[in-house]
Order: structure tokens, then C-alpha cells, then sequence
């Protein structure tokens, strides 16, 4: 038997145990624990492990030599489980988020009146880079700017939910949304029986729907494609993951023509039109002919038939302004001037390094803040104040400085924890949600569930895959 | 089709093709090498010529040098065609093609991978584990070609997998007779025995067909006959050439460009030059030229074949 009740951290929230013992929602999942020994425990995440591995579900580290080895994200096989009551009110807090955030891209890239309202300050805007102002004055099929959405969401000390980040241009990580769960069905399929666990099996079919729903020509089979960088990407198997669930053709840059405004794909008879592209590529490599000249990735002319309405890309070109770290600040005011209504989910507090006052006060609490780049992703260059050198944090000033614009500080929060597996015991590990949420004509739809990261060294805060981050199998009950 | 796409499952086949006529001359080869067999002047050299690209002399000598083939065939990261860059090139091939193979034959391709990424692997292969590795690697190969075979949808992927496929197997195999007739100068009259061919039938999957139709012509014609111009023998030129006829047709039964009508004409002479061969009457000279011919025109038409469909850059 194993240790089933590891210590609590008294500054943090945990999912499944509280001072008086196991939460409701984890009750089950602990019976089920309780019978398993070491060795039981072991050998399933073992068993995830080599499915992963055989589904090729990795990523390639490089050794010196240059012979590369595939790794897989860590998996812990121990599921979160959020309580239906819980998901709902984060399902209406990212629906009422999704609902201002589209209405913003909407706004700014045509009138602009919430920067003339003078709630959103004009310089902020203008000094985003990705503010794209070749898209300025387009029309979007429905509207739909964000199409796809993974926002990010932690729990603080007493288990409120905030939003940490809102992911707006080529969310990520859905595959393992969807593949954790299957792999949870083959190692507790008793487990995943007895709790009535929320379907996320129909991701897929929701967002193909919306895909097709977007075709500019009025037919009855459009050609919808995915775009991906290619075989190389650190995300490719996500990519031929949904084109496979979905059957729609994975192509490349390479793959795809521009003629006369309309996009077409090379097949083996010939050219056909395609009416919609889900891109996995970034805004800048798009399209040679507009962004980035030496980007061999996208399709030359590609805006061109964009904006002329012959193709819909998703999501919409420019989205980025929508999730720069320091527009982030104001979504809370854009829901109340979009949509009249107050906030269901919190941001966390966030400082902007431009405004003097707020500079300074976090200069004079350094050690109490996280500090992250406007456009920065993956967790490459954050700086957390409680476990930087003192030499990093003089770095950092020098940086904030040089360009205020460019930073964000938040007070850290210390995330949620969740037991995990580790070295054959439970311990206690930090975890973020992203959940995914689709619009479509008909509304946001979000599968009930998401993506658990784990911060898999003890005492870590960071999440994500890129600094050594797991994931969990989420669980919607009750 | 996507172009890529398509060319992604030509080259993938051909790669698993090709590793699964290696190891199974390898197989042939070392097993055979247990034997202390007279008159075998070749050793691993009939291997070697088709499927490396090692000089003469680097040839001569490692012919005999078990160790060494086993090593360089199997896992050698600086031969182009060991079965390790072969399974490499053909999984990134299977990765971009990834949402038109289906997940079982990836899943088969990835596992392979990871078994021939193995860092003890060369190691093993100097024990008495090699025989084993051996034996497992050609049964993954089958496994490959059943997974392919049950699971793949019939359409335009599979055609382009099928062609690859053929056309492979239909270059190995007059690859492996030439090393063979080469050495004897192409003598159809001369008298070499059984085990003398056994290496040759055995490589091609043939070998207990062969004793089935064993009739009194002499080795020499009737190996030639069989496999070449033996229409129920799987790895025969003849029968390779008939189902690439046949996944043509398919592929160009709504193509009406003359690119396509040129191309299903050069297929149709070369197909037709090795069907009405007389060889009840060939001469070793037309053998040798017959074989050549063959292969030059057969690369040809690949070559031609990935300009129509694949030209995608």
C-alpha cells in the first residue's frame, strides 16, 4: 500500500484534499487507489507511458551528435476532477470572456470605439505587434474572430478560479485533452465507470461543424484543410491527431497555390479550391507577400484571398492583440463595456511596466512577483521573483527599462495542487486548466473538461511542457 | 490526393519494400551461413551489390564477415540503405501522410522505429541474440505488409502505396537474379544445383513454390522461369509488373492528360517487352539484355511517374 494522504501545503489549495480529508468529488478515485499497491501503480504508469510512446505522441530531444531521441510528455496517470457545479461557473465565465474578447477584435479592427470611449489607452494598441494592420477593415464570416480558445485558469488559496492567460491564436494541447482520456479508459476503466465522468470525445465533431459552417461558397461539401508547419513542428502529431479525427487533409504550405484570390490545393489530379483553413501557423508566416519574406511555411498571397472573402481562416489574422499580456489587463473592462456585465471570472492582479507607479512598486517587491514578456509563451522568459538569483532580478530591471512595454508582473499565486505519481508515491504537485472553448454561429461551446498541466518538480509553478510540465486527465462529475 | 501526400505513401512502400527484401536475403544468408556449405564463392556479396554502397574492394572484403553485414545492413547509421534509415526515412514518410495511413499502420511504423532506435541494439546483434532481432524484424515486416493489407482503405492512397510497393520488389528482384546469372556468365544450359539457387529462390520468397513446380528442365531455365515470367509467383517480374498495370489503370481512368496517356504507353511497352519473351528459347545474351533493359526502363518510368502525380515543389 502506498501513502494515500500525503501533507497539505497550508498556502495552497488542494483538489483532492482538504483539512478534514477527501473532497466528495475524489472519494471514489481514492477507493480505487486504496486497493492498488506499489507495484500496480507502477505498472499502469508504465502502460500509459509505452501507449503514448507507440502512438509516437513525443518530442524529439537533440543530443550533441545530433541523434535525436523521442521523449513523450509525462503523463500522471492520477485524473483532476472538477465538480460539475465548479465547471459551470467556469463555463459561463469563459463564455461571457470569449463573447467580449470577439467583440473586441471586431471593434478594433473596424471602429475602434473602445479606444475613442478612451477604456482601452490608444498607445497600448498601437504598440502591440500583434496588432495586424494589413486585416484592418475586414469583415469575418459570422463575425468570429476567435474560433478556438484555450484559456488558462488557476485556483487560488481558498479554490476561486482566475484566469492566468487567454490563448487566442493557435491554442494547443487539445490532443492531449483527448488522448489522456483514452488512455485513462485502458489503465482505470472501472475508475472512469463508476464516477459518471463527462464526455470529451466529441471535440472533434463540434469544431469540423464550425469549420464547415465558415465556408465562404455555398456548398455542400467545402474543402476545409489544416494547415501545419510540417513533420518538424514540436506540435505535428496534434496536428495529423485532428485532421485524422476530423478527415480533413493535413497540408503544408507547399501543398497550397494562390491564384486569382482563391486558394487551392496540388493533388494528384490536379488543382481544387479550398474554402477553409485551420492554420497552425502563426500569424507572421502566413503569407511571404505580406509578413515575413523568408517564411518558406506559409502561402504568397494567401491575405490577399482573405481579404477578398474566398477563403476563412481560423482563427482570424490578427487575434494576437487580443491576448497580448498587457491588453489582458483590460478584458475585465471590456466585459463591462461590451456586454454590461460584471466579470464571472477574475483576472489576476496585473501590473503594467509602463505606468511608473506600478513599475515601481513592483521593483520594491520583486521577490513577490512573477514577471512575464507581453508576447512571451511557453514560459521562456518569465521571471519568478521568489527563486531568481538576485543577479537575475538586477537582469530583469535592466530589461523592464529598457523596454516597460514589453513586461507584465503579476503577484505570484501559489496554483492549486494535485497528488501525482511520482518515484511510486503520492505527492502533492501544482497544476493549471485550459479548457477549450469553439465558437461557432450557433454560440461558444466548451467540452467539459480541458487540459491539466502539472508542474512536475516540487515546489514549481511552471506548467508548461517546454519547462519540464506534465498533464493530467481532467474530470468533469456530479 | 494531396501530391505530397501521395508521393509520402509511394516512398514509404517502397522504403518498407526494400527493408523487407534485405532481411530477407539477410535472413537467407545468415542462416544459411551456419552451414559449412561447399562451393559458396559469394557469400554476403549478392546482398552487398544490391543494397549497399560499398566499393569493390570494401566488397571483397566483407563478404564473408558476418559480423560486419549483420551490423551494417541492420543498424549502421552511415549506410544509406541499413534497415535503420530505411524505417527512419519511411516513418517521416508515414508522419507526413500521417491523416491518410491509418493508425494502425503508424502505430506499427512508430513501434518499429523505436525497437531500431534501440541504443543496445548493435551490441546485441554480436550475440547470440541476432538470429532472434533477425527473425523478429522479418516478422515485423510481414506484420506491416498484413497491417497494410487489412486495415489501408482502397482508394488512391492505396494505389500509390501498391505502386511503390511493385516497383521495388520488381528492381529486387532482378537485382538478386543478376547476381546470380552474372557470376555464370548467364549460361541457361549450364548445370548449377539446387543449392546453388536455393539462396537466390529463398531471398524471393520462392523457394518452396519452386520445389512445387520442380519439373526436368534444368535449374538454369526453369529458375528463370520462375522468377521472372511465373504469374503466380508474388515476387516475380512479370506478376510485380501486372499489379502496377493494374493500380495504373485505377489511377488514370479519369486522367485524361497526355501527359498520362504518354506514360500509361511507356508502362504498356515495357510490361508488354517482358510478356511476350519467349523463354523457352532465350539465349543468356537475351537474358542479360532482357534484365537490363528492364530495370533501366522500369526506373525510368518511376522517374517519369513521380514527375506526373508528385510534382508538387
Amino acid at each position: 500500500m502506498i501513502d494515500l494522504t500525503p501533507k497539505l501545503n497550508p498556502n495552497s489549495w488542494d483538489e483532492m484534499f482538504s483539512n478534514k480529508g477527501v473532497r466528495n468529488s475524489y472519494r471514489k478515485v481514492l477507493q480505487t487507489l486504496e486497493n492498488l499497491n506499489h507495484e500496480n501503480l507502477n505498472q499502469k504508469q508504465k502502460q500509459a507511458a509505452d501507449l503514448f510512446m507507440n502512438q509516437g505522441i513525443t518530442f524529439t530531444v537533440y543530443s550533441d551528435d545530433n541523434q535525436g531521441i523521442e521523449r513523450i510528455f509525462p503523463f500522471d496517470i492520477i485524473p483532476r476532477i472538477i465538480a460539475q457545479k465548479e465547471w459551470l461557473e467556469v463555463e459561463s465565465g469563459i463564455k461571457q470572456r470569449l463573447k467580449a474578447l470577439n467583440l473586441f477584435l471586431e471593434d478594433i479592427y473596424n471602429e475602434q470605439l473602445i479606444v475613442k470611449e478612451g477604456i482601452i489607452p490608444a498607445a497600448l494598441i498601437a504598440s502591440c505587434p500583434h496588432y495586424i494592420q494589413e486585416v484592418h477593415g475586414i469583415k469575418v464570416p459570422h463575425n468570429i474572430h476567435i474560433h478556438i480558445a484555450g484559456i488558462d485558469l488557476i485556483r487560488g488559496a481558498k479554490g476561486e478560479f482566475y484566469v492566468l492567460e487567454d490563448n487566442l491564436r493557435c491554442p494547443s494541447g487539445v490532443s492531449y485533452m483527448l488522448e489522456n482520456r483514452e488512455i485513462t479508459k485502458r489503465i482505470f476503466p472501472e475508475m472512469l465507470s463508476f464516477n459518471q465522468v463527462s464526455m470529451v470525445g466529441n471535440y472533434p465533431m463540434i469544431f469540423h461543424n464550425i469549420l464547415v459552417s465558415l465556408s465562404p461558397r455555398n456548398i455542400s461539401n467545402p474543402n476545409v484543410v489544416l494547415l501545419t508547419p510540417g513533420i518538424y513542428n514540436s506540435a505535428y502529431y496534434e496536428h495529423t491527431f485532428l485532421a485524422r479525427q476530423m478527415g480533413i487533409p493535413l497540408v503544408e504550405g507547399r501543398d497550397l497555390v494562390v491564384s486569382n484570390n482563391k486558394v487551392y490545393m496540388k493533388t494528384t489530379s490536379g488543382l481544387h479550391q479550398v474554402d477553409v483553413i485551420y492554420r497552425r501557423l502563426d500569424d507572421e508566416y502566413l503569407d511571404p507577400l505580406v509578413f515575413k519574406p523568408d517564411s518558406a511555411l506559409g502561402v504568397p498571397g494567401l491575405i490577399s484571398a482573405y481579404k477578398q472573402g474566398n477563403v476563412a481562416l481560423v482563427n482570424a489574422v490578427g487575434n494576437g492583440v487580443a491576448d497580448d499580456k498587457a491588453v489582458y489587463a483590460y478584458v475585465p473592462e471590456m466585459i463591462r463595456y461590451y456586454l454590461n456585465e460584471e466579470p464571472i471570472l477574475n483576472n489576476v492582479p496585473t501590473y503594467q511596466m509602463e505606468n511608473k507607479e506600478e513599475r515601481e512598486l513592483v521593483f520594491a517587491n520583486m521577490e513577490n512577483m512573477v514577471i512575464k514578456e507581453t508576447n512571451g509563451s511557453g514560459g521562456y522568459g518569465m521571471i519568478m521573483g521568489n527563486k531568481a538569483s538576485e543577479k537575475e532580478l538586477k537582469e530583469g530591471k535592466i530589461a523592464i527599462l529598457a523596454n516597460p512595454r514589453n513586461f507584465i508582473a503579476q503577484p505570484i499565486i501559489q496554483l492549486s495542487t494535485v497528488p501525482c505519481l511520482i518515484n511510486g508515491e503520492l505527492k502533492l504537485r501544482h497544476v493549471d486548466l485550459r479548457p477549450y472553448a469553439l465558437c461557432g454561429p450557433n454560440g461558444v461551446e466548451i467540452v467539459s473538461g480541458g487540459l491539466t498541466r502539472v508542474a512536475l518538480t516540487e515546489g514549481s509553478l511552471v506548467v508548461n511542457s517546454s519547462q519540464g510540465g506534465g498533464s493530467k486527465d481532467t474530470w468533469i462529475i456530479g | 490526393m494531396l501530391s505530397r501526400v501521395a508521393d509520402g505513401m509511394f516512398w514509404l512502400n517502397r522504403y518498407m519494400e526494400r527493408a523487407d527484401g534485405m532481411l530477407l536475403t539477410l535472413n537467407t544468408f545468415y542462416i544459411l551461413s551456419f552451414d559449412k556449405q561447399m562451393n559458396d564463392s559469394q557469400g554476403y556479396k549478392p546482398l552487398l551489390e544490391h543494397y549497399t554502397d560499398l566499393s569493390k574492394n570494401q566488397m571483397i572484403q566483407s563478404q564473408f564477415d558476418t559480423n560486419f553485414v549483420l551490423k551494417y545492413i541492420i543498424c549502421d547509421n552511415q549506410n544509406n540503405n541499413s534497415v535503420k534509415n530505411l524505417v527512419i526515412k519511411a516513418r517521416e514518410n508515414a508522419r507526413g501522410s500521417q491523416d491518410k495511413i491509418t493508425k494502425e499502420l503508424w502505430e506499427h511504423i512508430n513501434s518499429l522505429y523505436h525497437f531500431m532506435n534501440s541504443p543496445d541494439l548493435p551490441k546485441k546483434l554480436e550475440t547470440h541474440e541476432a538470429l532472434s532481432i533477425i527473425t523478429k524484424l522479418n516478422k515485423d515486416l510481414l506484420l506491416y505488409n498484413g497491417i497494410l493489407y487489412v486495415t489501408m482503405p482502397r482508394g488512391l492512397g492505396w494505389c500509390f502505396s501498391s505502386v511503390g510497393k511493385h516497383i521495388e520488389r520488381c528492381l529486387q528482384t532482378i537485382s538478386v537474379t543478376q547476381a546470380y546469372y552474372k557470376p555464370i556468365n548467364y549460361n541457361l544450359d549450364g548445370d548449377q544445383d539446387l543449392l546453388y539457387w536455393r539462396r537466390l529462390l529463398l531471398s524471393l520468397s520462392g523457394y518452396e513454390q519452386y520445389l512445387k513446380s520442380y519439373s526436368n528442365i534444368s535449374h538454369n531455365r526453369k529458375v528463370v522461369q520462375h522468377v521472372i515470367f511465373n504469374r503466380d509467383f508474388a515476387h516475380s517480374v512479370i506478376y510485380t509488373l501486372g499489379y502496377i498495370d493494374k493500380y495504373l489503370d485505377y489511377l488514370f481512368k479519369d486522367n485524361n492528360l497526355s501527359e498520362a496517356r504518354t506514360l500509361k504507353n511507356q508502362f504498356g511497352r515495357l510490361k508488354s517487352y517482358v510478356e511476350y519473351t519467349d523463354y523457352h528459347h532465350l539465349t543468356g545474351q537475351q537474358l542479360e539484355e532482357m534484365l537490363n533493359n528492364t530495370r533501366a526502363q522500369l526506373i525510368q518510368f518511376s522517374t517519369d511517374f513521380s514527375k506526373l502525380f508528385f510534382s508538387y515543389t
